[in-house]
């Protein structure tokens, strides 16, 4: 039967990742305007009382916390990662590798031995004192890095050839060829690059448990901390403005980056 | 060496790693001059143009331009117009910001940039064309913007790296005469490369045959097709009989020498440079030179080859056959198509040339030192 009408079998799976994808997330979203106490599904009536309660300052201040971190993570990962891009796609050198493997570490490596490791330094180092929003951010940039390094390395390898010593020729010095000619030609890659990079620092809980702090806690760090005390519906409306977030972010992007190109290699961007 | 020397190549060579790209390569291009560098692909074309605009450091040698010494001056300084295989246009520009950047990296004043890229997109005929991006345009509308944006920084000199092999036929031919003719006009001196004889023959003043990172001679298209020093700068160009032989007799006063063919006969020949006794040469005869006749036929001072008729190939007014000599050389002569030419299939046939048309050349450049001249 499979064999028979394969096309239908394949059409079938898709439509059931969509369902188990997407299910969990209609339900949090329809359950967040529930009138009742109780997180029940389907909705026993309907209100925005939990909307209010997750708009407070006790839920909005880790939010914009979150906010922050994960902008300046982004820029800073990008910053990072375009030298580190450069290196690893023009030039063959020894220990290449190694850079590779560092580069590519904490996405080869479980977030909680990243999180452990970076613990350990900010104690050798006597930061444990003061950890908070600067050594979230550190530790966040380090995880953040292999996204955009990824991205912007597809995007330097598709750079047209010749265009640097066109530019050359022309009488533009590296630096020009840089901020005229390369930076727009990969801007998607950069583009890309930090919204990963947001998207990935936003959402991340593992890394965070270990670096958070009370009074520097992103929100995910605070969601987990209230699921101890059951699901709230509270909790459904605090995660739906989490989804919307990096949603909203991601719908604005692609329509001036083709973020499809970095995702399934669609073009060399 | 005149002094209105532009260009100075001397000593060049280029390693990548183990491999030498470029070896022991001396040129000098004249003010006004279009030289060609023709050879097959790997020869180390791209690499000398490389050399020249900056883009690679020799590991020995000099280049010269304008009387200034260039090596170590960063490609940016270089005030040298280059025009890639792939246009290598930034996609992220208009027609007329391509043109335009060159002059901006030489802070001339807006209104004379405006000036000049106007100038520029009208003479390669894009004025219409100036607000596209490159990516709208045609293959050879892209060439032509290309060249635009070289020409339009007025460069001490211009590189064409086969800036004609992406395009079809028929564009490639006219895109010839008009690059020619601009170049002309412009009056500036250029190095073209290409692996294509008739491109270059059409186009230049002078041809550079390459050969494994060396060059094998320079000299006029006419020069390069009826004196060439060696056996590959003849096999490259056109198409040749080449039949193996020895140096008999060295050349008399006249340039001519006799040699011993493969199959035991002595025929003269005519040599263009001083070569040794006993020298293992080839006897190169272009098939427009050659006749035949039917049978064996000998005749003093005439050369005669006997041989087999191996294919006629008709081609209208003119044929094209193909013989098995005797000494188990390949001949080829074009004649016209009319009865008294016809041949067939096996006929035993003698092919004919005058002495001056039947030019001895060494086997290799090497093998004699034939560069060093
Ligand atoms: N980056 C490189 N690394 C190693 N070897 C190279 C490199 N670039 C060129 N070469 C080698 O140097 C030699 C000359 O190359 P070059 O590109 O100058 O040839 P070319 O005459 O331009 O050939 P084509 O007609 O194919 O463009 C070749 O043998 C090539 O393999
Ligand atoms: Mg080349």
């Amino acid at each position: 039967m499979f064999g028979m009408r394969p096309w239908t079998v394949l059409r079938a799976v898709v439509a059931a990742i969509y369902v188990f994808m997407l299910g969990p997330i209609v339900i949090t979203v329809l359950v967040s305007f529930n009138a009742g106490t109780r997180s029940v599904f389907p909705p026993d009536g309907w209100s925005l009382k939990w909307w209010a309660e997750a708009l407070s300052e006790e839920w909005i201040d880790p939010i914009l916390f979150s906010l922050q971190l994960a902008s300046l993570a982004a820029i800073l990962s990008c910053a990072v990662a375009l030298p580190l891009a450069f290196g690893l796609t023009r030039h063959r050198f020894p220990g290449r590798n190694l850079v590779v493997l560092l580069v590519l570490g904490p996405l080869l490596l479980p977030t909680l031995a990243t999180g452990l490791g970076l613990l350990r330094v900010f104690e050798f180092s006597g930061l444990i004192g003061s950890m908070g929003f600067w050594t979230l951010l550190i530790g966040h940039v380090v995880i953040c890095i292999p996204f955009a390094v990824r991205t912007i390395a597809v995007s330097l390898h598709g750079l047209p050839s010749n265009v640097e010593a066109a530019a050359a020729s022309l009488g533009a010095s590296r630096m020009v060829v840089l901020v005229k000619i390369i930076l727009p030609l990969i801007r998607n890659g950069l583009v890309a690059g930090a919204l990963f990079a947001f998207i990935h620092s936003f959402t991340d809980i593992n890394l965070s448990l270990f670096l958070a702090r009370p009074g520097a806690s992103p929100i995910t760090v605070k969601i987990l901390g209230f699921l101890e005390f059951g699901f709230a519906p509270t909790l459904a409306a605090v995660s739906a403005i989490t989804l919307i977030i990096p949603l909203v972010l991601v719908l604005l992007v692609q329509r001036s980056a083709r973020l499809g190109d970095f995702i399934y290699g669609e073009r060399g961007a | 060496m005149p002094d209105n020397v532009v260009l100075r190549l001397s000593g060049i060579e280029v390693r990548y790693g183990l491999t030498v790209a470029v070896e022991k390569l001396d040129l000098a291009v004249e003010e006004g001059e279009f030289v060609t560098l023709l050879g097959p692909s790997g020869c180390g074309k791209t690499t000398t143009l490389g050399v020249v605009a900056g883009f690679f450091e020799p590991s020995a040698g000099e280049v010269v331009l304008g009387g200034k010494p260039l090596v170590g001056l960063p490609p940016f300084r270089r005030n040298i117009g280059v025009v890639f295989q792939d246009y290598a246009l930034f996609p992220h520009m208009t027609v007329a910001q391509n043109v335009a950047f060159g002059l901006k990296m030489r802070k001339v004043s807006t209104p004379e940039i405006e000036r000049r890229v106007r100038e520029i997109l009208s003479l390669v005929r894009l004025g219409e064309f100036a607000d596209r991006h490159p990516q709208h345009l045609s293959g050879g509308q892209r060439q032509r913007v290309a060249l635009a944006r070289a020409l339009v920084i007025r460069p001490r000199l211009l590189l064409l790296d086969e800036p004609l092999s992406n395009l079809d036929l028929k564009l490639r031919e006219e895109l010839r005469l008009e690059i020619v003719g601009l170049q002309r006009q412009l009056g500036i001196a250029t190095i073209f490369v290409t692996h294509d004889q008739t491109e270059a023959l059409v186009m230049s003043d002078r041809i550079a045959v390459m050969k494994d990172g060396r060059i094998e001679q320079v000299d006029t298209p006419h020069g390069i097709y009826e004196k060439p020093v060696t056996k590959f700068v003849a096999e490259f160009i056109g198409s040749m009989t080449f039949v193996r032989a020895e140096l008999v007799e060295p050349a008399d006063e006249e340039g001519f020498g006799t040699a011993r063919t493969a199959g035991g006969r002595i025929v003269p020949v005519r040599l263009d440079r001083a070569m040794a006794r006993g020298l293992p040469v080839s006897i190169a005869i272009r098939p427009e030179k050659a006749r035949l006749v039917r049978g064996n036929f000998t005749s003093n001072g005439i050369v005669s080859l006997p041989g087999r008729v191996v294919s006629v190939a008709y081609l209208g007014s003119r044929q094209e056959v193909r013989l098995d000599l005797e000494g188990g050389d390949r001949g080829m002569v074009e004649t016209v198509a009319d009865e008294s030419q016809t041949f067939t299939r096996g006929e035993e046939v003698s092919l004919l040339a005058e002495r001056q048309d039947c030019v001895a050349v060494p086997d290799s450049a090497t093998v004699d030192g034939a560069a060093s001249d």
